[in-house]
């Protein structure tokens, strides 16, 4: 009895399994237009770049990688270069983004896009109605490194590179080791993204700099674009850049120019292995003021003087000195901001609104003015480790 | 009717008392029937009566026939006390005497009606019909050309014993009865298939196997109904849960030793006759991973090898059907580098990559069919036709891309790993591939929990397929992705069998500690 | 049903539908203080479940259907377990709608709804129809991988979290709090399926256990997923990203060459989503059956033709994304509280008066 009704269940089964298979072989079949991009069909952009065109249109330039050149450049060179740098207008970045299918012919993929450089003249413009779609789109990566361009992206994007066969990996590679060389700003599209929604804190984006050595265009990493809320308003140099790095504690390493003691036209170079730094706000009597805390820990890697400088004594003077030259940086960088950009790169107002959050409520709305007035202090503390030689 | 051979009714009828109307009775029923042998002769004593041996030929052991019944009863038993010992009905003394004092075969048994002769000639036995008795002597005379006992061909181990079943039931039976010295070790026998009346032993332990479950074994194979049993696959069959289902409910193997650690789980065997396969019931789903040599070994060489079956398992069902998904829908997910190398490879390629996966697999099915079938001497010319024309130059010739050819060959290797999962291991990856083409990872998903699903529903004999995955048990789950040490197995599997045995109670403390 | 296959059905209902569905809202909320409105929604929930498992002990064998009938008379009650019934009906349609848009938005934009739609309906009909013990074994093996993907985000972005994020502490009053609450509290009192499925638990007196534990692990875990938004993505972004979890796991890097991981954390999620779409449609099922008294092979029918409803339904429901999210937060949290914490709550208070507190599982032995 129960293996008749078995058999019976069994039976029935057969039914929905056969529309099962039925279903899943002609929705394989069918289903070209969905979503299915096989991989001879798509052009994988490596780099963004975005510019200001004439009529303010949107200029949108993009690097493509040919993936079978690159395969062919390693066994031989000269088979063309590995991406293609391919440029369109529109009104809109999504406008740009689809007219350059006329062009490419194949759908553009994004995912793996690891660069977007903005022009000078667009970010001077204002960048909040082209970032939208970077932040919109669950295709890019919040993790796309942004650069601003002093000239315009697409030249940055044409440079060609030594290295690497596709130039917008050394960009990349640049932007991922900054904090090594601490001279310029890498920030990734979460973090712009992030300051643009901010009331208070102003982007800081770093800046690609275009050099002509011997004909060839090269590309440079320097010193970092400031913003008002959206807009370009200037620039910092590298000490700047350093200083601002050091507040907002990104440096990772960097060397340190100092006078040698008793030899002032001779240079000691310092090299700073670690660094951490604290902001302490604090709310006195409806002022702010913040309390920068700097920690080095630096190796001495060259001296131009014969001078012997391991002894204690010569290290303490050392230290003293390193803690001077951090200390202006980061004090040139403040200057820079409060009273020539009047804009709070370094987050000074969150950090505010962090500790104290009921004073805040009705500081927020005034904060643009508030932020020149602050008065910071800054203390470095540092601590020379290793000079390699005895002398 | 056209009636070759043994004729097809029903053999009954008794036996007449003359000679003559037997051996026509026989010879019609074994009409056409070149291979039956009637042995006319006259017995050495009494009134000489004559009589006959008829048996098949090439099932007997014709020495036994000759020396053990047609010496004794043509010239050594001289019949001196056939009158002492005769009653009423002499005629049926005279087979009695015989059977008890004339012939030393291991087994003789009296036959009354016709089927029973008929019978005991077809199993191998040796029919004696003296004149003027109405009952015959079935003599035990079973010897047939068969296989040594050898290295099973399926089961390949590194460390156990190499030996394996036979396709003679009494032999297998033997080895079992020889790994388990226990007077519980019960072997019951039935005979099944109407026409090849197969022998069939069921084999459990009484006390380990529960009762329920040994009821539920016998009701199985009592209602099968078939003419006939020429494997143990034709029983599998008949008797499993989901006879649709993908998955095998029914356990095979050609080892004694298998077959004896199962029953000592509280499992049951079924041994069939003419097949080294036994079948083992209730089957687990992660009975497939598990070898016998896990248990012969150490267990952390045992546990890294079950987790590679488990790794090998996963890419056999889903390293296709994950690549076409990876290379059609997300592509996001591959690393830039490996995603440039693939799109160049993929350049100029004119199929689809569900549709490379397919074409490829069928390659590599036909490949391997072609591979078992073939006679050993032109393997290598085949080798080398396969692996260098069709992969190679499949390649180069842009019908396929390189890295295909990696997925599909890394697919196979892993689905050698697994032999006993084999035909499972291709449907799903079939399955798999047709879930990835139209909707990538998430038809992957959907398609797993379609199977899963399915395999939560099925049972085998009363146990749930996925046991001590789910439901979930953690004391069983120290044998299923880990091979812990044998001490912490102390109890049969959950449900298999009684749970308050202990299995082992040694010492396992190193020695010199207290 | 073991307690653990309970405790696991009631966390994926609750969690993994939560994923995605409900982060951007709780910190559009309550921005750094959206954990403190999931704790105090929390309070809802236990109190759900106690009232369930008080309402469960005194009338063991039976679901949220049946007490109706049994406390307050034929009629009545059948309203009542219609309404119940309809619940569940309108919040399957509810998740299979924010798990299809998730999947439309995030991982597959071209790919017709209908279709992820029609495949999700498809699969839940086969699990319905395969009954409550395979639902179970289904939760018993999606629940830990649920873990493992929220926890396993926590391993892989240390690197990237900004813990200081999360201050400040504590800016919402009182008044905030509980009026923020609402949305988690109702999602928490999905633990409301309790009450259908604790009437197959092998051991009915001790399901509080895996209820509670189910509820308080979902909404610990929930809490982490916030926690997990904001220090790795901010407030701000948080609130301005739809998914803003599964923004946040597309920021991981594992060694350089293991990146974009989120189509993978999309799929295990929507995994515990079909979950929860699974649970509600089993529990829709049930109600059906009990209430028109469908036995047998019927079971299988309605089983289908609710998958047919929800599918419609969660098409249909609402107009785009923009109406989902309106309804997210304005009706479904007082709509699902109303069903989920009051009427089971009126339903003990009347049998209480009608039996008083002794009645408590006394007649457990007389079934």
């Amino acid at each position: 009895m129960a293996a008749e009704t078995g058999k019976h269940k069994g039976r029935r089964r057969v039914i929905p399994l056969l529309t099962l298979i039925l279903t899943l072989a002609l929705s394989t079949l069918t289903s070209g237009c969905w979503n299915r991009r096989e991989l001879n069909r798509i052009g994988i952009v490596s780099a963004v770049g975005l510019d200001l065109g004439p009529d303010h249109k949107i200029e949108l330039t993009v690097q493509i990688i040919r993936a079978r050149a690159m395969k062919m450049a390693e066994g031989a060179s000269g088979e063309g270069k590995a991406v293609w740098v391919v440029s369109s207008s529109g009104d809109t970045v999504f406008d740009a983004v689809r007219n350059l299918v006329e062009k490419s012919g194949r759908r553009l993929y994004y995912p793996h896009n690891s660069l977007i450089v903005l022009g000078q003249e667009l970010a001077r413009e204002g960048v909040r109605p082209v970032m939208d779609l970077f932040a919109r789109d669950q295709e890019m990566r919040l993790l796309a490194w942004v650069v601003v361009a002093q000239g315009t992206a697409a030249d940055v994007l044409k440079a060609d590179s030594e290295l690497n066969n596709v130039p917008s990996k050394q960009l990349e590679d640049m932007l991922k080791n900054y904090n090594i060389v601490s001279k310029s700003v890498g920030s990734n599209l979460l973090e712009f993204d992030d300051s643009l929604l901010s009331k208070t804190t102003q982007p800081v984006l770093g800046r690609v700099v275009l050099d002509k050595v011997s004909g060839k265009n090269e590309l440079r990493l320097d010193g970092a674009g400031v913003f008002r809320g959206d807009k370009l308003i200037g620039w910092l140099d590298s000490t700047e850049t350093r200083g601002y790095l050091f507040i907002k504690d990104k440096v990772k390493s960097g060397s340190v120019l100092v006078p040698s003691p008793g030899n002032p036209d001779q240079a000691v170079t310092l090299e700073i292995i670690r660094a951490g730094s604290r902001v302490k706000p604090e709310w006195l009597g409806g002022k702010a003021r913040f309390e920068i805390d700097v920690k080095v820990e630096a190796n001495l890697v060259e001296q131009a003087s014969a001078q012997k400088l391991s002894s204690p004594d010569m290290i303490s003077v050392l230290e003293e000195e390193l803690n001077q030259a951090i200390a202006n940086q980061m004090r040139t960088t403040i200057s820079a901001a409060q009273t020539h950009y009047k804009a709070d790169i370094f987050g000074f107002g969150t950090d505010l609104m962090r500790a104290y959050p009921e004073e805040w409520q009705g500081l927020a709305g005034k904060w643009e003015a508030e932020f020149p007035l602050a008065e910071t202090q800054v203390k470095v503390q540092s601590k020379i480790t290793h000079t390699d030689l005895s002398q | 009717m056209f009636n070759s051979g043994i004729s097809s009714g029903p053999v009954s009828g008794d036996l007449a008392d003359g000679l003559q109307a037997n051996i026509s009775a026989l010879k019609n029923r074994f009409k056409n029937s070149a291979d039956v042998i009637y042995r006319e002769f006259t017995l050495g004593f009494a009134s000489n009566p004559k009589a006959v041996l008829i048996y098949i030929d090439g099932m007997i052991n014709q020495e036994t026939t000759s020396g053990t019944i047609l010496k004794p009863l043509m010239f050594d038993f001289d019949g001196r006390d056939s009158k002492r010992s005769a009653g009423p009905n002499g005629a049926g003394d005279m087979a009695d005497v015989i059977a008890n004092r004339a012939l030393p075969n291991k087994r003789v048994q009296k036959a009354k009606s016709l089927k029973d002769v008929v019978d005991g000639i077809l199993c191998g036995n040796t029919a004696l019909l003296i004149d003027g008795s109405a009952v015959a002597l079935v003599i035990e005379t079973k010897g047939w050309e068969s296989r040594n006992v050898d290295e099973p061909g399926t089961e390949s181990i590194v460390r156990g014993p190499r030996e394996g079943f036979t396709e003679n039931i009494g032999v297998n039976s033997a080895m079992l009865r020889r790994k388990i010295k226990d007077e519980n070790l019960r072997i019951e026998s039935l005979e099944l298939g109407r026409r090849t009346k197969t022998l069939v032993y069921l084999a459990y332990i009484d006390g380990v196997a529960r009762r329920e479950m040994v009821n539920e074994v016998k009701r199985r194979l009592n209602k099968i109904e078939i003419d006939g049993v020429l494997e143990s696959g034709y029983i599998e069959q008949l008797i499993e849960d989901a006879p649709r289902s993908i998955f095998p409910t029914v356990g095979n193997t050609e080892k004694p030793d298998v077959v004896a650690a199962k029953l000592l789980e509280g499992r049951l065997a079924i041994f069939v006759d003419g097949t080294p396969f036994v079948l083992t019931v209730p089957h687990l789903f992660v009975e497939g991973f598990q070898s016998s040599e896990d248990y012969y070994s150490r267990p952390y060489y045992a546990t890294t090898v079950r987790l590679v079956r488990y790794l090998a398992f996963v890419i056999a069902v889903l390293l296709p059907a994950g690549y076409v998904a990876l290379q059609s829908y997300s592509q996001d997910l591959l690393p830039t580098p490996l995603l440039i190398s693939m799109v160049a490879s993929r350049e100029g390629t004119p199929f689809p990559s569900y549709m490379e996966v397919l074409i490829m697999g069928v390659i590599f099915e036909i490949m391997r069919e072609a591979g078992v079938r073939m006679p050993g001497a032109i393997g290598q010319a085949f080798s080398i036709v396969g692996a260098l024309v069709l992969g190679e130059a499949s390649a180069r010739a842009g019908l396929v891309s390189n890295s295909m050819i990696v997925v599909v060959a890394l697919t196979a290797i892993s689905g050698f790993a697994l032999t006993s999962l084999a035909d499972v291991i291709g449907l799903l990856r079939l399955f798999f591939i047709a879930c990835a083409a139209p909707l990538g990872l998430f038809g992957i998903l959907m398609g797993g929990l379609t199977v899963l699903i399915h395999m939560f529903k099925l049972y085998s004999f009363g146990v749930p397929y996925l046991l001590p995955i789910a439901p979930g048990n953690l004391n069983d789950l120290k044998d299923v992705f880990i091979r812990a040490p044998l001490g912490s197995q102390v109890f049969p599997p959950r449900i298999l069998g009684h749970r308050n045995l202990a299995r082992t109670t040694s010492d396992r403390r190193p020695p010199g500690k207290d | 049903m073991s307690g653990r296959q309970l405790f696991f059905l009631v966390f994926c209902t609750v969690l993994g539908s939560a994923l995605y569905g409900l982060p951007n809202g709780l910190i559009y909320q309550g921005r750094q203080d959206a954990w403190l409105d999931v704790s105090a929604g929390l309070g809802f929930a236990v109190i759900i479940a106690l009232v369930l498992y008080i309402l469960g002990s005194r009338y063991p064998n039976r679901t949220l259907f049946q007490y109706g009938e049994t406390i307050l008379g034929k009629y009545l009650g059948k309203v009542i377990g219609l309404i119940f019934a309809i619940f569940f009906l309108m919040v399957a349609a509810v998740l299979l709608r924010i798990e299809v848009d998730f999947l439309v938005v995030a991982l597959m934009p071209e790919t017709p709804p209908l279709v992820f739609a029609l495949a999700f309906m498809a699969v839940s009909t086969y699990a319905v129809t395969s009954g409550v013990e395979v639902i179970g074994r289904l939760g018993e093996l999606i629940g830990p991988l649920l873990i493992l993907a929220v926890v396993g985000i926590l391993f892989f972005t240390f690197n990237i979290i900004h813990l200081e994020n999360l201050l400040p502490f504590f800016q919402e009053n009182p008044a905030e709090v509980i009026g923020h609450s609402l949305l988690p509290g109702g999602w928490l009192g999905f633990v409301i399926i309790a009450g259908v499925l604790m009437a197959f638990q092998n051991e009915p007196r001790q399901a509080l256990k895996p209820i509670l534990g189910g509820t308080l692990t979902a909404a610990l875990l929930i809490i982490l997923v916030l926690f997990q938004c904001i220090t790795i993505l901010g407030v701000n972004v948080s609130i301005q990203q739809i998914y803003p979890l599964f923004r946040a796991v597309r920021m991981i890097e594992i060694g350089d060459f293991f990146e974009r991981l989120d189509s993978m954390a999309g799929i295990v999620w929507t995994a515990g989503g079909f979950l929860a779409i699974v649970a509600f449609h089993e529990c829709a099922a049930i109600g059906a059956a009990q209430l028109f008294k469908i036995k047998g092979n019927g079971g299988k029918w309605v089983a289908l033709v609710e998958g047919l409803a929800i599918l419609l339904l969660g098409l249909f429901i609402f107009h785009g994304s923009a109406d989902r999210w309106q309804f997210l937060r304005s009706v479904f949290p007082l709509l699902a509280l109303a069903v989920e914490m009051l009427i089971p709550m009126l339903l003990l208070t009347i049998s209480v008066c009608r039996h008083g507190w002794g009645f408590l599982g006394q007649r457990s032995g007389g079934k």
